[in-house]
């Protein structure tokens, strides 16, 4: 199971390099996401509004609801993709099973996606201005 | 000889639709099947069945003893080509592809790179092995796709359709290709519309219509049996018209010089007594190929 874990990680990290502009496109893409939410947020609310400290509680909300709704969406659409592209049968023909195969390729399909949110995080820190700043012992379950 | 893929009573029902019925299929180390049937006649879903893609509603499949929709591990005796789908991703290279495919199936790493290796030479395809599938040519895909259901080392081979689409020369090499396998012991499942390809390649064939198997046996038998009692009677100018009527009496057919004649041999005999002193130029039993044969039993259902 190492092994399949090695060979999908290589395979999402292969993807990631080999396309850049698909991982640029996201990265822009979810930062404008994040602005028109919070600029809307901020014409609805008058110009009187002033979120103060609260554009970091937005930021880390909207990264972490995004890393969820990706971890939850890749798996679907990555089957969606493998029927489209022709694969699909292939991948169900290891003797692993289907399930525990999509299983690690979705554990292993983590590292890109903290990848992708990092970076995000890092763009809108840029454009907001907002801080964040949290111990590493924070992402330790309790 | 112990039976690499035994599938015996397959049924499979979409709704009203009857797909497969009563389909049983088995093959010995060695030996290639062809899996024939015109568009619609249950093949895909049969080979669907074999390969534990799909549940039958009755039957069994046993590959290597293993039920493969039970023991996902008998999958590993299992390699499949499978038509109309790329097999591969094209966003990896022809090396990444192997490893990634070798170890979905079951190798690890360090044996998945050097079987990955084996393959590319074998396949011809090693100053390739770097290059993105993508911008391989359609023989090389195939010739990949062979190659990854190769990485596994496995006994039975599922092959839709191998030479779909590629250039003669291509298509000759993927022919070699499945020759060669068939005398290290594989057991080739060959299903494809190229009736020549099936011809040269088969040692048995199945047709199926309609989802049932219509007829099966040794290509060999089956061409024999198809071919009946004709023979070729050619000669070395055509009969005048008078004599022509005389000997179409003796069931000789067809105008000069090439005649047929629909007879046994003792028929025969009195016709080549009637022709005499006529020159002869041959003759020979009348020869059918598989395009025949299908087309007659296809037909006939």
């Amino acid at each position: 199971m190492l092994d399949l874990f090695w060979v999908e990680f290589k395979r999402s990290w292969l993807n990631l390099r080999r396309y850049p502009s698909e991982f640029v496109g996201a990265v822009v893409t979810l930062s404008i996401l994040f602005l028109l939410l919070f600029l809307g947020a901020r014409f609805l609310a008058g110009p009187s509004a002033e979120f103060g400290e609260r554009t970091e509680a937005l930021l880390a909300g909207f990264l972490l609801w995004t890393l969820t709704l990706f971890s939850y969406s890749s798996l679907s659409f990555g089957l969606s993709e493998e029927a489209q592209t022709g694969t699909l049968e292939q991948v169900f023909l290891t003797p692993y099973g289907p399930i525990p195969l999509l299983l690690v390729r979705n554990l292993a399909g983590l590292g890109t996606q903290l990848l992708l949110m990092g970076s995000i995080a890092l763009v809108l820190l840029l454009i907001t201005g907002a801080r964040l700043s949290f111990t590493p012992c924070c992402c330790y379950p309790s | 000889m112990t039976a690499v893929l035994e599938a015996t009573g397959l049924h499979k029902r979409f709704g009203k639709l009857v797909a497969v019925e009563e389909v049983s299929l088995h093959l010995a180390p060695g030996e290639v099947l062809a899996f024939l049937g015109p568009n619609g006649a249950g093949k895909t879903t049969t080979i669907k069945m074999l390969a534990g893609l799909l549940f039958p509603d009755q039957g069994q499949v046993r590959l290597m003893g293993k039920d493969p929709h039970r023991d996902p591990w008998a999958l590993r005796h299992l390699g499949a080509v499978l038509e109309g789908n790329r097999n591969v991703y094209w966003r990896m290279t022809a090396q990444e592809n192997l490893v990634y495919f070798g170890v979905a199936r079951g190798l690890r790493f360090a044996e998945a790179s050097r079987r990955a290796q084996n393959i590319l030479e074998q396949l011809g395809l090693v100053e390739k092995s770097r290059t993105e599938v993508r911008h391989l040519s359609r023989g090389m895909q195939q010739k990949l796709s062979l190659g990854v259901a190769l990485m596994h080392h496995p006994e039975l081979l599922l092959l839709d359709e191998p030479t779909l689409g590629l250039d003669v020369e291509s298509a000759l090499r993927v022919e070699e290709m499945v020759r060669g396998l068939a005398r290290e012991g594989k057991a080739i499942l060959l299903t494809t519309h190229q009736l020549e390809v099936a011809q040269r390649l088969a040692s048995r064939l199945a047709i199926i219509q309609r989802g049932k198997i219509l007829l099966e046996g040794r290509t060999t038998e089956v061409l024999g049996r198809f071919a009946g009692e004709h023979y070729v009677v050619e000669l070395e100018t055509p009969l005048p018209p008078e004599r022509l009527a005389s000997l179409r009496a003796l069931g000789l057919e067809g105008e000069g010089p090439s005649y047929v004649y629909h007879g046994d041999g003792e028929g025969l005999w009195r016709l080549l007594e009637a022709l005499k002193p006529w020159p002869l130029k041959k003759v020979a039993r009348a020869e059918t190929d598989l395009l025949e044969v299908f087309l007659k039993v296809v037909g006939r259902a």
